[in-house]
């Protein structure tokens, strides 16, 4: 059984089981089938610069070199914010308890890009804290799944069936414009894909 | 810079721009001297050097042995001329079960449920971009009280609509104060009807957008929400 993840609610510690959620449970997913002219499967490869080198599966590495161009250990190169300062590592969040003691507004909610989400199996006992849940109330905590050096923003909330739910994410560069501020041309304009490309559920609403 | 084409709730239109908001996760390493580092990506083995090519390559009955043997007394796996060189300027490619490229392919899709049963088979469909085409997205009218919707959609990426000179100002800062004093989230869907999803480019991930509009002062905020998952836990016929 995979580890449960534990909450901190008032003085007492909650042990939730996660199971995350996406499209292939809900919808089902579409597998993409490449045939060649003889209906053979097909499957995808890198062909290198040279116009010759074909790298299949698994053929290629990533790795860091230095300011030589040397190669680099992970571990021996410093991590550092793009202004030179230092970043330590954040420990995995199912290594302690978190405490829910920031609530967030859905306004807050909304401003951040969800990028994973667990539907959470409430132990026994904890009717207050999923009543709270359910009455609209959002808690808010830094969470890193791993551990590493880039934590991400968790939400504790139900949704709208009351099931607790663990939605995870990064903050979105939300800003308030003016007349005066005119777009950009230059400026680029991302929209995040999905890992595969499902057809969407018209179902949906 | 994107764009996109839009009606408001008195049938007037305009194209306006799109911002990302995503922020990425930024940060550096550097070496112990203090110079920055850089990651790369390298050749581990080409595709003459895999498994399977290896084992084509032997006449032995029992291929996996004589390969076995082969690796132990040899190294067949690696190019000592290509190993551990940068791979850079690299594209995709198809290669056939002969581990050759092939140039003519056709793509199928395999639909599945979520049992991974098959559900159906149809040649690819190419989804072409339907936010800024000549045709205005329309205004669908269907708002969504934002404290019944919050969380009935995982809301996982977001574009900012923005304006490119003053007339589409206008228009967009009464846009963001209708929907903020409705309180309310818009359904934006492309199609007469408004309900297709939003799709940004060619082959892109389809998504249903909600435009959430929020101001202060002289100064607005449009938010088109971009979500393609409900926030819903499986029936359990379909797990």
């Amino acid at each position: 059984m995979a580890k449960p993840l534990l909450f901190r609610f008032g003085k007492t510690d909650w042990s939730f089981q996660l199971d995350k959620l996406d499209r292939d449970k809900l919808y089902g997913f579409v597998e993409t089938e490449v045939l060649d002219e003889k209906d053979r499967r097909c499957q995808l490869a890198i062909l290198g610069g040279d116009g010759k080198t074909l790298v299949g599966k698994g053929g290629s590495a990533l790795q860091y070199v230095d300011g030589e161009g040397c190669y680099a250990a992970r571990a021996e190169l410093k991590p550092v914010t793009p202004e030179g300062q230092p970043l330590s590592a954040v420990a995995s969040s199912f290594n302690a308890p978190i405490a829910l003691n920031q609530r967030s507004t859905v306004d807050e909610y909304l401003s951040h890009n969800i990028k994973s989400v667990y539907l959470l199996t409430p132990p026994m006992g904890a009717d207050e804290l999923v009543s709270e849940l359910q009455k609209g109330v959002i808690y808010t905590f830094a969470f890193s799944y791993r551990g590493g050096l880039n934590p991400s923003v968790g939400f504790l909330l139900a949704n709208a069936e009351g099931i607790p739910v663990l939605a995870v994410g990064q903050k979105a560069r939300i800003e308030f414009v003016d007349l005066t501020e005119v777009a950009d041309p230059d400026e680029e304009n991302v929209v995040e894909e999905t890992a595969d490309e499902d057809e969407m559920d018209f179902g949906m609403m | 810079m994107g764009s996109i084409n839009f009606s408001n709730s008195k049938g007037r239109d305009a194209v306006v721009a799109t911002r990302s908001v995503s922020s990425t996760a930024r940060m550096a390493y550097l070496d112990e001297k203090g110079r920055p580092a850089k990651s790369i990506r390298v050749l581990r083995a080409a595709i003459e050097n895999d498994l399977e090519c290896l084992l084509a390559k032997s006449n032995a009955s029992d291929r996996l042995t004589a390969l076995s043997d082969a690796l132990i007394k040899g190294d067949p796996e690696v190019d000592l001329e290509r190993t551990g060189c940068i791979l850079r300027d690299t594209s995709r490619v198809y290669v056939n079960p002969d581990q050759k490229m092939v140039h003519g392919v056709t793509l199928w899709d395999v639909l599945r449920n979520p049992d991974g049963s098959q559900k159906d088979r149809r040649m690819h469909k190419v989804t072409e971009q339907n936010v800024a085409t000549e045709t205005p997205l329309k205004w669908s009218g269907k708002l969504l009280k934002k404290a019944e919707v919050w969380n009935k959609f995982v809301f996982s990426s977001k574009l900012q609509v923005v304006h490119v000179n003053g007339l589409t100002y206008d228009f967009l800062f009464e846009m963001a104060k209708e929907l903020e004093q409705k309180e309310s989230l818009l359904l934006v869907g492309a199609g007469p009807k408004s309900n297709q999803p939003l799709v940004f480019h060619r082959n892109g991930t389809q998504y249903r957008g909600f435009l959430e509009g929020r101001t202060a002062g002289s100064s607005y905020c449009l938010i088109l929400h971009l979500s393609n998952l409900e926030l819903k836990a499986p029936s359990k016929e379909k797990a």
